[in-house]
């Protein structure tokens, strides 16, 4: 019975797939690559879009309130697509390239949320460890190729060019803003899913545009720029994030437009409390005196409060 | 030259024979000592992980008491843990000390590697004496080891409170003074004699608890505010997953040797974890809940300090294990605020709890037949 019922069922094709694509984490960095992947594979693509309360709520309610901040955001952007999707897609980055590795959450994320959503979603995974080689992500192609039903090597092709192949530039250029400008800046650091997330920024970025700051992020720089500029684990194995935000806050010390520094850091974050100390030790060691400002957030932080410091930051860089 | 090192719970005894049997000139830092953590505290930034305050605190201390050379262990990988070092230093020689810093990491440990290191200290020694000192110290690792474990069955057992504290006590007090592999051999069998002639309930039942998490914690009594001792006066009788011997087989003794099968509890961590490493001894925590949730043990309790990463990673599995398997699971997290009398609060609800299960337990299973009933409330 069980038999004839499966069969009955009518295959889906490829495009009545929907692919769930969480706006949040990396995918501020790699969404687009992302997308390609699934869109060249045949399936619909639907994103989460931008982090709303709502979201920001669920994500807070179905978590422990050890997990950070971005964590919980994430698995609410994932809560939102379960329901409205086929599949919903969380890569497990555990290294980008030689000598770089990832946050161990980043490791567990897919594990976590699916525990988190109490096993209520068909996720989908591409397992990353470039520093170690391709052999997991192989293996996790593998069994997209049997969900989706499409050959491996078409999928693994598909791969290559849509992400692997951009990951490879992405590592050794980086992404360039349109040029910097010789205009009052301030440098805005932190991880992409905290600076470039309206919600989780309180709008950080737009404040300051619209105070005629130009702003600027480690994705200003090219990835050129932000490793040559590292003051400390070159060529060692150390956090992704953390070499960009590191090498960027140092290369900023060296471009005379950029009037203070502001690290948006999401409370407890481990990766950060090194990181923020390596800049704070490096701007002292170097004697430069720039403004440096740390604002740690969480899901209670009031906007009113963030505002005020802001404030008072950007008033003493004025003087 | 003078070395001085971090304590991690009973390492010091292990590592003292090592540096005397090598006749090494070293301060070894208080154990225990509140004064120490507490510099620690003051000169870390506010977020890093317990453990890296505890050992910076170490530093400073064995550096205001005549020590020039910093000897730091740990076992790399994709935690915090492997950057300690560079942060440490960047802190203390901005806090104007000088001194040389040599740096194992024991999942990469060669003997080259070991040559090179600790080169300069060897010159004149034998090859021979060497490598005695090192057999001396990784048997003292295994049989320090197998006295806690001891100590651990008889505390909850034992029949005039506080015998098993008074002897440990005693031998503890030993070992932080006396030098040499013969004195701390001398030691270690006494305190284990002792032991075993320490009067107990044969008939007594306590409750079993499994202790699992981050692996600094989990083996320093100092930083876990003793939560073997206190368990097991409790009457509750704690296999801790997370000595130091577990952490140089892993990382030290596994590597050497060839043969490399995956672990037992990575194995078991799979269904909750599809991946080898998160960090740190996550994956460890999660497959040991799995492999002792299955009726060998009442309850798991899981420790690490605030802000750990692999640990809130693990966390999440816990509750879908404990769902599934039936046993209760109590996340215990430390950080230098955390107050005695709340966590004994919460370890005593624990094991009544875990108390009240086991007597419901054998009632059932005493209406279908009779057998006789063990003992369960604890004696004294
Ligand atoms: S880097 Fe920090 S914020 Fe991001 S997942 Fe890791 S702990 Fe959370
Ligand atoms: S395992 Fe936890 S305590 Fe240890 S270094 Fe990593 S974050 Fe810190």
């Amino acid at each position: 019975m069980n038999q004839i019922l499966k069969h009955a069922k009518p295959q889906k094709s490829n495009s009545d797939i929907t692919v769930g694509l969480p706006s949040s984490m990396m995918f501020y960095a790699h969404g687009e690559l992302w997308e390609d992947f699934f869109s060249k594979l045949g399936c619909h693509v639907e994103k989460s879009g931008p982090t709303s309360r709502e979201i920001l709520n669920r994500g807070v309610s179905l978590c422990s309130s050890e997990v950070c901040m971005p964590v919980k955001v994430f698995t609410g952007h994932v809560d939102a697509l379960a329901k409205r999707t086929d599949y919903v897609f969380i890569p497990r980055y555990i290294s980008m390239g030689r000598h770089e590795m990832d946050c161990p959450k980043f490791c567990g994320l897919p594990d976590m949320v699916r525990i988190n959503l109490h096993n209520k979603v068909n996720l989908m995974e591409v397992d990353i460890d470039f520093d170690k080689g391709t052999e997991k992500t192989k293996a996790s192609l593998g069994s997209i190729s049997n969900t989706l039903g499409i050959d491996y090597e078409t999928v693994k092709n598909i791969f290559v060019n849509s992400v692997q192949n951009k990951l490879d530039t992405d590592m050794k250029v980086g992404s360039v803003e349109p040029g910097i400008k010789n205009m009052p800046s301030i440098a805005v650091l932190g991880h992409p899913y905290m600076i470039y997330d309206e919600m989780l920024s309180m709008g950080l970025i737009s404040k300051l545009k619209q105070k005629n700051f130009q702003v600027l992020t480690p994705n200003s720089l090219t990835r050129n720029v932000r490793r040559s500029h590292l003051p400390i684990f070159k060529n060692r194995n150390f956090y992704e994030l953390g070499s960009d935000i590191l090498g960027s806050a140092s290369a900023f010390l060296e471009l005379p437009q950029v009037k203070g520094m502001i690290y948006l850091s999401p409370f407890a974050c481990g990766i950060d409390s090194l990181v923020t100390e390596f800049i704070e030790r490096h701007l002292h060691n170097t004697e430069k005196n720039m403004p440096f400002m740390k604002i740690t957030v969480d899901e209670h932080t009031g906007e009113a409060g963030f505002d005020t410091r802001l404030e008072a930051f950007l008033d003493m860089i004025e003087d | 030259m003078k070395i001085t090192f971090p304590h991690m719970g009973d390492a010091y005894i292990s590592v003292k024979v090592l540096l005397d049997e090598l006749g090494l000139d070293y301060y070894m830092p208080p154990v225990g000592s509140h004064e120490t953590m507490e510099i620690g505290i003051a000169n870390s930034p506010e977020f890093m992980c317990l453990p890296f305050k505890k050992v910076l605190g170490d530093f400073i201390n064995g550096l205001n008491n005549g020590a020039d050379t910093i000897l730091f262990g740990e076992s790399g990988g994709q935690c915090r843990m492997s950057y300690y070092g560079d942060l440490m230093q960047d802190i203390l020689r901005s806090m104007g000390y000088k001194f040389n810093y040599i740096h194992f990491n024991f999942s990469h440990l060669t003997y080259k590697e070991a040559a090179r290191n600790l080169g300069p200290f060897l010159t004149g020694k034998s090859k021979l004496s060497v490598i005695k000192a090192a057999v001396n110290a990784g048997w003292t690792v295994f049989a320090v080891d197998k006295l806690y474990a001891l100590s651990r069955k008889i505390r909850c057992r034992e029949i005039k409170h506080g015998t098993t504290d008074k002897i440990m006590r005693e031998f503890e007090q030993k070992a932080q003074t006396v030098h040499g592999f013969k004195n701390i051999h001398r030691a270690l069998t006494e305190a284990r004699k002792e032991l075993k002639h320490v009067e107990i309930d044969k008939t007594f039942e306590p409750v079993k608890i499994a202790l699992v998490g981050e692996i600094f914690i989990s083996s320093d009594s100092f930083t876990n505010l003793e939560i073997e001792k206190k368990l097991g006066n409790m009457g509750a009788y704690v296999h801790n997953t997370m000595g130091v011997s577990e952490w140089i087989f892993k990382h030290f003794i596994k590597y050497m040797i060839p043969f490399n099968r995956r672990d037992k509890s990575i194995e078991a961590a799979q269904p909750y974890m599809h991946t080898d490493d998160i960090g740190g001894h996550g994956i460890y925590t999660i497959g040991n809940t799995e492999l002792l949730s299955h009726g060998s043990y009442d309850g798991i309790i899981q420790i690490y300090p605030f802000t750990c990463m692999p640990e809130i990673i693990a966390q999440t599995t816990l509750g879908e294990i404990q769902r599934k398997n039936g046993v209760p699971v109590m996340t215990l997290i430390l950080d230098e605020m955390t107050g005695e009398t709340g966590y004994i609060t919460r370890l005593e609800a624990f094991v009544d709890m875990l108390r009240f299960q086991k007597e419901q337990k054998y009632e059932e299973k005493n209406q279908k037949e009779p057998i006789k009933h063990p003992k369960l409330k604890h004696v004294s």
